[in-house]
């Protein structure tokens, strides 16, 4: 794996909100279904409050989701992801790729600046907010390298509350969560982990 | 290496409740379709024109796409008029780690963003092969953009192994590869984005091949132009291969297989000839000169590389009378099928 790596960083700690600051403008432009290119969308510096995708359009419609079978159907956008179980460190998820409600992002796996630190073998959750439960979710630890994240080492899949494994190696991990909350929206997030004792 | 098989084997004991995998399943659908093979038009936006390059890995996309959906899934076309938008640029409502996205509202319209070369991300740099000399670590445009093309089709990211050893099953993934991992530069559908295509708008034509990322039953006939004859007489048989599954799926007629016409042969079935295709789609046929009262079936084979199931007919029973001297019945053909 050769990826490219480091550059400028973004407060761990702000990330999430950042993050999820981006994505509800992101989906909020596609509410308005607007088309790209005659207004392009304006999108604010990482580390400022995202402006509204506003770009008006007579043609299209906005994405009408399916009608919601729970109460997480109804989510807008994909929720932030905060690890539990670590001992010190930001615990919130960096999103990288996702699907939801008729829109979609490709992001490559993606290993976070900031680390998290957590025993070998302890036992991690993922708490979502807005609170929702996934249909189904795969985990896949990869250790870092210097290029990024290497090849997949062990992984697990399950469904419902997300329960995993801190790996028993001690060492620089990196931890892709891909969750699935039905209707075609899915989410992928991504932490760094330092695992020792 | 013990070490990470105990890991695994904590991980097992400790979820219980864990699921299979769903790697080796149809791509997730991403809400409803467009029409079948309609054919959506794009164009450059205006404020966010691609270099020359970038154009052309997006055009070959589109190619790609088109050559290797084997379904009856959209075309795409470069039109000036189009209105369909596709950017390349900074303002991009990609979130903040997106390389690419998409919108889609079927049966209406889609849009496509592609993020600038050199875009730095708080976990690296940005850069396109096709812009920047294709230095490893970079992504390769034509790859990203048939992902992106896909998802305008309703495909959703493909669910992978948790070890990740499927991800070559699918372009449209969940996330992107660099320069050289495996895949990195995949430029036709790969057989579980073809899966979901197939399922949502059909298989392309009736010889078209279904995915062996799908699992689709067939159903064979057979029949035969007389089932009461003298001996040496000639018997046509016709037989008949369908798909069987569900929804797009179901009832399609499968050309170009091979079909083998089998006989009784003590307690099991012996192949006596491969069946020809006949004119009509899904249609096969065989003449054979009987001599003896025998049973008969078509039988289709699972083939390796398509993913449909093997099936045989109903069994067809010829009764052969002894030669006569005089002159003998004719049979009548059809009348007993």
């Amino acid at each position: 794996m050769s990826r490219p790596v480091n550059a400028a960083t973004v407060s761990g700690a702000r990330r999430p909100a950042v993050i999820v600051g981006l994505v509800a403008a992101f989906l909020a432009g596609c509410g308005t279904g607007g088309l790209p290119g005659t207004t392009p969308p304006s999108i604010a510096p990482a580390t400022a409050t995202a402006s509204p995708l506003s770009t008006p359009s007579p043609t299209p419609a906005p994405p009408t989701p399916a009608p919601a079978a729970t109460a997480q159907a109804s989510l807008p956008e994909p929720p932030g992801a905060t690890l539990s179980g670590i001992v010190s460190g930001p615990g919130g998820g960096t999103l990288g790729s996702f699907t939801w409600n008729g829109a979609g992002s490709d992001a490559p796996w993606i290993v976070p600046p900031d680390a998290s630190r957590a025993a070998p073998g302890a036992a991690l959750g993922v708490a979502f907010e807005p609170a929702a439960s996934p249909v189904d979710w795969t985990a896949r630890w990869a250790p870092v390298t210097d290029a990024g994240a290497g090849d997949v080492a062990s992984g697990v899949d399950g469904s419902g509350p997300v329960a995993i494994v801190a790996p028993g190696d001690a060492g620089a991990w990196s931890l892709q969560l891909e969750a699935s909350f039905g209707q075609g929206r899915t989410g992928t997030w991504y932490w760094r982990l330092e695992v020792g004792p | 290496m013990s070490r990470r098989l105990g890991l695994l084997a904590a991980i097992v004991l400790a979820l219980g409740a864990a699921v299979p995998a769903t790697a080796h399943d149809p791509d997730p659908v991403l809400g409803d379709m467009f029409a079948q093979s309609k054919v959506l038009q794009y164009r450059w936006a205006a404020s966010g024109t691609p270099p020359t390059s970038m154009k052309n890995a997006i055009h070959d996309a589109r190619d790609d796409s088109n050559a290797s959906r084997k379904a009856k899934s959209p075309t795409f076309s470069y039109d000036t008029g189009g209105s369909n938008v596709v950017y390349y640029g900074t303002d991009v409502p990609c979130g903040l780690n997106g390389l690419a996205c998409f919108q889609r509202d079927p049966p209406g319209w889609f849009g496509m963003w592609f993020r600038e070369n050199g875009h730095r991300f708080d976990w690296g740099t940005l850069r396109w092969c096709e812009l920047s000399g294709a230095p490893d670590g970079c992504y390769d445009a034509e790859n990203i953009a048939l992902d992106e093309f896909g998802h305008v089709l309703g495909l959703g990211h493909h669910d992978n192994f948790a070890d990740d050893s499927d991800y070559r099953d699918a372009v449209v993934q969940t996330y992107s590869r660099t320069k050289p991992k495996a895949g990195y530069n995949a430029h036709v559908f790969g057989r579980c984005d073809v899966a979901t295509l197939q399922q949502q708008y059909d298989v392309l034509a009736s010889t078209t091949l279904y995915s062996t990322c799908l699992d689709v039953p067939t159903a064979a006939t057979l029949a035969a132009s007389s089932r009461s004859v003298t001996a040496g007489a000639m018997v046509t048989f016709t037989a008949t291969l369908t798909s069987d599954g569900t929804g797009r799926l179901s009832n399609n007629p499968m050309s170009g297989r091979t079909v083998v016409l089998q006989q009784r042969s003590g307690s099991g079935w012996a192949d006596v000839l491969t069946m020809n295709n006949a004119s009509a789609a899904g249609a096969y046929s065989a003449s054979l000169t009987v001599r003896a009262s025998q049973d008969y079936r078509a039988l289709f084979r699972k083939p390796s590389n398509e993913g449909v199931r093997t099936d045989f007919s109903a069994t067809v029973s010829i009764t052969v009378s002894a030669s006569c001297s005089g002159p003998c019945p004719q049979s009548i053909p059809g009348s007993d099928q």
